[in-house]
């Protein structure tokens, strides 16, 4: 039997902002087994970060959690107390940044901070045994000369080296999920080909499950099993890597993959999705794309689309797949 | 549409700066060390290559931002190399820029108005008020962008119609050549393709030439016509864009194809994946020979020694290596 590794049920997280309530994460269920990779794809603003913090118990003032559950092998995470809480992020979830400069400490060697990691997992242990597992993680994640690397600031590490150090530290808690959170996206192509190979083998060889959050689909294509598309705070469209690329459902994803260059030539003119990226403050009172949406229908504009599911787990939270919603007549979105 | 009128001419430039090291000691970062190149009227010539590859400064040289350390610029057969100040304004006008940061490249204390206007007033084009505000209407308009939103300031935009400002400005003295240094890169990708089409809508309508400078080789691919790679401050390949893409001749270029995420789970699976070791070596001190060999796969011993010849090999397709043909 496989058990799920993460249940995430209806989760609202808000932000209580001078200017009005920003509903970050509006509502959003998926469940991740072990071993997994999960994509989880969006613009700015679509809550896919926020969504990740939250499980991390990273969500603090003004925002909120304001509704919903999330379960971690089989437990509640947010009733967890504090003690449970500690161990829980670090040796069971870790988490890493897109900029590694501003997750390292600056004055601290990264020895001594992946020691720290250590020390949280393994509670009281000798030098030697700290020194020992420093070594065997940076050369686990493809650190030469590790030993000398120990004694190094973060400013002496490359953008590359900083990202691998900081799997390291994630890694020393041996988790069985690591969130990260746009992994290579302050790096170059030929580095970003480096970490994700990295994060690949990683995974081949630990088994832990991934949750990879990134608006690049290249990536999401390269690493993920399954994805998850989000716009406006809310799941648009979930479903396997295949089902995602080649049969997606709402008119978001399907825009999405329409507009990207690769797939067309020189002289062709791109389709790209129009209008501007959402208001969080102003959110619309229907689906959050509508306003955008080439296929509105008048139904979209106040009423919030249900999720619709096919037969092989692929779910898209869209009117269209509604069969009364289509004789309530198309609006014209011309941008 | 391009024809074979050369309208820029690079030859031999090298951009060094000067810097101190940790000791002290005077330093110089070559960041483009001996680049000879043609644009040709019309066309979209992009750049790619890493960080520090030295695309960006190359970008700024050529519409003499910088003074150049050695080398020659010609703008339509007129010697710009050592303009000064009025001499060199006319030029100014003719030769543009549009930045990659449309959050830090815009005034935040000017309307759009007169971000746009400030253009039209340095090179006197408009003849009345009335004239100026008709031609930033225009512009505005042109671009895609609501001219009732002309009194606004830059904060009150997204990022994509902030990179219409942008692009408004640089249009607005009707330039004939535009440096788009990353235009695209910090916006999202579902208002990317929205971008890319009011530039090339703009190349079509005012007959513009653009050096397009990019780390995404999929955007370069869809919007140039000829592609240059760099590497530390030198090409390594510049070639017709498709070509560059069917038959990359150039070790690292192939590496940089093959980096690239294909938003296709099907094809990212099977594909052989060149992983290149390393990172770019520091531009203070670059490697001797070949500035790639640290990294490549193949070198030999010839590229620690020799600096390859950047060199036609039959139909415009240049390469710097020593062993095209035989990798």
């Amino acid at each position: 039997m496989v058990k799920e590794l993460l249940k995430i049920n209806d989760l609202k997280v808000s932000f209580f902002t001078p200017a009005g309530e920003v509903k970050a994460v509006n509502g959003i269920s998926y469940t991740l087994e072990p071993g997994k990779v999960l994509g989880i794809v969006g613009e700015s603003g679509s809550g896919k970060s926020v969504s990740s913090y939250s499980i991390m118990g990273l969500i603090d003032k003004p925002g909120k959690i304001v509704w919903g559950s999330i379960t971690f092998n089989g437990k509640d995470v947010s009733a967890m107390n504090r003690s449970e809480r500690l161990n829980f992020s670090g040796n069971e979830v870790a988490m890493i940044f897109q900029d590694p400069m501003t997750c390292l400490n600056p004055v601290f060697t990264v020895g001594n901070q992946l020691a720290e990691s250590l020390r949280h997992k393994y509670g009281k242990i000798s030098k030697e045994e700290v020194r020992k597992r420093s070594i065997e993680l940076l050369t686990l994640v493809g650190i030469n000369v590790p030993e000398k690397r120990l004694s190094q600031y973060p400013h002496e590490f490359s953008g590359g080296m900083r990202q691998r150090a900081m799997i390291a530290m994630a890694l020393a808690g041996a988790p069985k999920l690591l969130i990260a959170d746009e992994p290579t996206t302050a790096l170059d192509v030929t580095i970003q080909a480096q970490i994700l190979e990295l994060l690949k083998d990683i995974q081949k060889k630990t088994g832990m499950a991934i949750v990879l959050i990134t608006h690049d689909l290249g990536i999401v294509a390269d690493m993920a099993d399954d994805v998850i598309v989000m716009y406006g705070g809310r799941i648009v469209e979930q479903g396997s890597v295949y089902s995602i690329f080649h049969n997606s459902r709402h008119p978001y994803t399907k825009g999405l993959i329409r507009s990207l260059p690769d797939l067309k030539k020189r002289g062709e003119k791109l389709i790209p999705i129009k209008g501007n990226p959402i208001d969080l403050l102003n959110l619309p009172k229907g689906c959050a794309f509508a306003p955008r949406c080439e296929s509105c229908l008048k139904v979209c504009i106040n009423h919030m689309p249900a999720e619709y599911a096919t037969e092989d787990g692929h779910r898209t939270a869209c009117w269209l797949y509604d069969e009364r919603a289509n004789n309530s007549g198309e609006v014209k979105n011309n941008g | 549409m391009v024809n074979s009128e050369v309208l820029l001419e690079v030859n031999n430039l090298k951009q060094y700066f000067h810097i101190r090291n940790n000791l002290g000691e005077k330093a110089s970062v070559k960041a483009v060390d001996d680049v000879t190149f043609n644009i040709y009227r019309g066309e979209t010539l992009g750049l790619v290559g890493e960080s520090g590859s030295g695309k960006t400064t190359l970008g700024r040289s050529i519409l003499r931002i910088y003074d150049l350390t050695d080398g020659r610029i010609k703008f339509s057969g007129v010697d710009i190399t050592k303009l000064r100040k009025d001499k060199l304004l006319p030029y100014r006008k003719k030769m543009q820029y549009i930045f990659q940061d449309p959050y830090a490249s815009l005034d935040p204390r000017m309307t759009v108005s007169d971000i746009v206007g400030e253009a039209l007033d340095i090179h006197k084009l408009a003849s009345s008020k009335k004239d100026r505000e008709d031609k930033i209407r225009d512009l505005l308009k042109l671009v895609g962008l609501n001219t009732e939103h002309s009194s606004r300031y830059p904060h009150e935009f997204s990022g994509g119609q902030r990179q219409r400002i942008g692009i408004a400005r640089a249009i607005a003295v009707e330039p004939e050549f535009i440096v788009c240094d990353e235009p695209v890169s910090a916006l999202d990708v579902s208002i990317r393709a929205q971008i890319i089409n009011t530039l090339e809508e703009m190349q079509e309508r005012l007959n513009l030439t653009y050096l397009f400078i990019s780390h995404d080789l999929g955007v370069v691919r869809h919007t140039c016509d000829r592609v240059g790679v760099m590497y530390l401050g030198h090409f390594v390949e510049l070639v017709e864009s498709e070509e560059l893409y069917k038959n990359p001749l150039h070790p690292y270029t192939q590496a940089l194809l093959t980096a690239i995420p294909e938003p296709d789970p099907e094809m990212a699976k099977k594909r052989n994946r060149i992983i290149l070791k390393g990172e770019i070596p520091s531009p203070v001190n670059p490697p001797s020979g070949c500035k790639f060999r640290t990294r490549c796969p193949f070198a030999k011993d010839l590229c620690s020694q020799q600096i390859p010849e950047f060199k036609d090999q039959g139909n415009g397709h240049y390469v710097a290596c020593h062993f095209t043909g035989k990798i």
